[in-house]
């Protein structure tokens, strides 16, 4: 462990050695379904499942199968390279996205797809300069994607950068409407917003923006990284309001958990007049992961897998188990739970302050329960994320719950307040001296 | 939805200079393709370790079964261990490694991490390469051009992104003393020295490393072992501290940079690359392709022109653009693939490439010169 920590802070990121040394964080080791397993042998009700990328669970026996076959005979090729398997799961892919979203490019990260998601729009509406996106959204955090990236504190130390953004609060149509003009090229969203918050927007928002950028001549690009392949009870999110993006990213569960992969799908009224050369600087260099044929056969089989365990339909069953769950517990501990947020399987809920995040976080942790943490140390009130594998069944779902009222029974002991006061401190947690984290922590979360 | 079948388009990404004809690749073992059409080819375009290293396959079996991809909450150990090993194998001073799925993407990660290091500063040199379309002001010098370069590096300047052997336009091995120059640009004027090592790292050369003065260097596929797509960044220490200590750990990430599988890939192939011969090997076939473009050179005068060769990275230049896909086309025809960039043909066979599988591929580029009317 120390030896791990070590690791990290001297030759990874010394701040999440500093995070990971606070948190007393086990060492991942194995997986099997919904559970995970760290190296000291405890088991843990992944109700996380890496932010969505375990989408099937963990070591799906179909995907893995395919995978090690694969890795046996012919893992990949140079990007660049044609080989079958890629056009397979192009072709896979298409038969799944909505309307006339037929072309398919792939990445390696959801960063990369958004990049090339923005090279198409920027390609498709030359001389317009200027992209439009949510306050607190997340799209990845390459040069190009930070442009549009809504969480201020991850983009400031960088500004300023070269591409325009106007950012607008995420579910206010009237704020997209106003954001419009003839130099918008496009407006980027996530169907529910996450990063660190999960917000749901009202009935109608996506198809009222969809209509906005129709007529205003700009692209819409949906960002379907968490919320594809049917985490939100829909196989994408954008089918509840029968809105077909100009292009779409997906990216997590894409593989069933295997390899890292994200795609990027255009429409047809998008490219119908695009001639090789256009092609070629949205969709060139190929990303690396185009040669994996490794890759592309788990995608090809985890998006077969969520089709024959009908993964969608089961996300719309047990999500509203756990929301309704949720709303219970949040009921019980008013004082700590402000709202339960979410649709389907993508479920959290809104905390009084992110220190008290933190510390349900590491109680049901101590239970035996991984929760997603937001990651965000700006947000006021973030959202613990209950993001289980789409496979999770309806006693996990109840383990988890009662797990989570029992941790707020015991955070109940200290006074809310004390929370509050000790989490403006949070921004500065990677500047304070160790000595003084320890003591707090030790205090406050243990 | 789905029906809509005879619609659906594949965008197949359109080669990077590999021949237009080759056609779908159904295997690769060693060094060699298997085609689709028939036969195989022997591959000295692609670059990178080579393909169904049993040594790497069976480290990515192994994590593949146990943990492919990480939950991102917990402490992996295939990434402590990566990052060391790859920060110990590292040009001195070089401690701090950023790992991501590919190449491009690390590229993209140094020259984030230089412009938070001069955040007000907007703009880039790069010597005779666009880093892949990014959003970025940058100010490009002619490739081994000292006095360019240093020109180039005022004080609006972030960052200054080099090959330390050019591979984008044939092969260009820099005059005596570019690179040092180059440092001495970059410590006069605060930019953050960036090597973009993706071709040229890892042994190639006949080094593990063709350079080991910049700040940040690059690395691409290679690492991965011809199994996983995987790119990383080693930066100096004081460097990346400066930007992403005091901030949060989420300033830089990805949900599946250093994923287990990959990390596990890198530790097979650094593992190889420290205790076999790999950059002795680079060296020894460097010497033998070297030969080879002679000899090519001296056979057909007024053809072959600039033979070049540095380690296992070399270029010959052709009269034009057709003489040279003609060439490329020929040569697949005869089993060997190799990259034309221009009116260049570019040799980049895998690093485990063995003596008869090169030999066999430039016999047959060889023959394909010998065939042209």
């Amino acid at each position: 462990m120390t030896g791990l920590l070590d690791g990290y802070e001297r030759h990874y990121s010394p701040s999440l050695a500093r995070l990971f040394e606070l948190a007393r964080c086990p060492v991942e080791h194995t997986g099997a379904g919904t559970v995970l397993e760290a190296e000291d042998g405890r088991r843990y009700l992944d109700f996380s499942a890496g932010y969505g990328v375990f989408a099937l669970g963990h070591l799906d026996p179909r995907v893995q199968g395919v995978a090690q076959r694969q890795l046996a005979t012919f893992a990949g090729v140079p990007p660049g390279v044609p080989h079958a398997a890629q056009e397979a799961l192009a072709t896979h892919l298409a038969g799944i996205l909505p309307g006339d979203l037929n072309t398919v490019l792939l990445a390696g990260s959801g960063t990369e797809a958004v990049e090339i998601a923005l090279r198409a729009a920027f390609a498709a509406r030359p001389g317009r300069h200027r992209l439009v996106a949510a306050r607190h959204s997340y799209h990845g955090k390459t040069l190009n994607a930070l442009a549009v990236l809504g969480q201020r504190h991850l983009r400031a130390p960088f500004e300023p950068l070269w591409t325009d953004a106007t950012f607008v609060p995420f579910g206010d149509v009237a704020a997209v409407a106003a954001a419009l003009d003839g130099d918008t090229v496009a407006v980027l969203l996530e169907p529910i917003l996450g990063g660190g918050y999960l917000v749901v927007p009202p009935g109608g928002y996506l198809a009222a923006v969809a209509d906005l950028c129709r007529r205003a001549g700009c692209l819409l690009i949906v960002d379907e990284v968490q919320t594809g392949f049917g985490r939100t009870g829909t196989m994408f999110a954008v089918e509840r309001e029968d809105v077909v993006p100009d292009l779409m990213i997906v990216s997590k569960g894409l593989t069933g958990g295997h390899v890292p992969m994200a795609a990027t799908a255009v429409a047809d009224r998008v490219a119908r007049n695009w001639d090789d050369a256009t092609w070629a600087r949205v969709a060139d260099p190929p990303a690396d992961v185009c040669g994996s044929v490794l890759a592309c056969v788990a995608a090809s089989a985890a998006i077969a897998a969520v089709g024959a365990l009908d993964l969608p339909a089961r996300a719309a069953r047990q999500g509203a188990r756990l929301l309704a769950g949720l709303a219970v517990v949040a009921d019980r501990h008013p004082a700590w739970v402000r709202s339960v947020r979410g649709r389907g399987l993508m479920a959290g809920i809104e905390l009084r302050s992110g220190l008290a995040e933190y510390a349900i976080w590491l109680r049901m942790l101590d239970r035996g329960v991984l929760t997603g943490f937001s990651t965000n140390s700006h947000a006021r009130r973030p959202v613990l994320r209950f993001f289980p594998p789409l496979i999770v069944s309806p006693v996990e779902i109840d383990e988890a719950l009662a797990a989570l009222d029992d941790a707020l029974t015991g955070l109940g002991r200290t006074p809310a307040i004390v929370y509050d006061a000790a989490a403006l401190l949070l921004p500065w947690q990677y500047r304070m001296p160790k000595p003084a984290l320890r003591l707090a922590t030790r205090l406050l979360l243990a | 939805m789905g029906s809509v079948v005879d619609t659906q388009r594949v965008v197949r990404p359109p080669g990077r200079g590999y021949p237009p004809d080759l056609g779908i690749v159904t295997g690769a073992h060693g060094a060699t393709f298997d085609l689709a059409a028939g036969g195989s080819a022997v591959d000295l375009a692609g670059g990178g370790w080579g393909y169904g290293d049993p040594l790497v396959v069976a480290a990515v079996a192994a994590q593949l079964a146990r943990l492919p991809l990480s939950t991102r909450s917990f402490l992996s150990r295939p990434l402590a261990d990566a990052v060391r090993r790859l920060a110990e194998l590292s040009p001195p001073g070089l401690d701090v490694c950023y790992l991501c799925n590919s190449g491009a993407e690390a590229l993209d990660g140094a020259i984030k991490l230089a412009k938070g290091r001069h955040p007000r500063r907007r703009t880039l040199v790069t010597a005779s390469r666009l880093p892949h379309h990014l959003p970025v002001t940058q100010r490009t010098v002619p490739y081994g051009d000292a006095g360019a370069l240093r020109e180039a590096l005022t004080r609006d300047v972030f960052a200054l992104v080099v090959e330390p052997v050019l591979t984008t336009a044939g092969v260009v091995v820099p005059p005596p003393g570019y690179l040092v120059a180059a440092r001495e640009a970059c410590d006069r004027s605060g930019a953050v020295l960036i090597a973009d090592e993706t071709v040229t790292g890892l042994g190639r050369t006949g080094e593990r490393f063709a350079w080991s003065g910049p700040d940040v260097a690059v690395f691409g596929s290679t690492l991965g072992g011809g199994v996983l797509p995987l790119g990383a960044y080693v930066a100096r220490k004081r460097l990346n501290d400066r930007v992403y200590r005091h901030r949060t750990p989420v300033l830089h990430a990805s949900t599946t940079g250093g994923n287990p599988a990959s990390c596990a890939a890198a530790l097979a192939t650094l593992a190889l690359l420290a205790e076999r011969d790999v950059t002795g090997n680079a060296r020894r076939l460097g010497a033998v392709l070297a030969a080879w473009l002679d000899e090519l050179g001296r056979s057909f005068p007024g053809v072959v022109a600039d033979p070049v060769a540095a380690g296992l990275l070399g270029s010959v230049t052709l009269p034009d653009v057709g003489w040279a896909a003609a060439v490329q086309q020929e040569t697949l025809r005869q089993g060997a693939v190799v990259l034309r960039q221009g009116r260049m043909l570019a040799i980049r066979p895998p690093l485990r490439i063995r003596r008869p599988e090169l030999d066999r591929g430039l016999a047959a580029l060889r023959t394909a010169l010998a065939k042209q009317p």
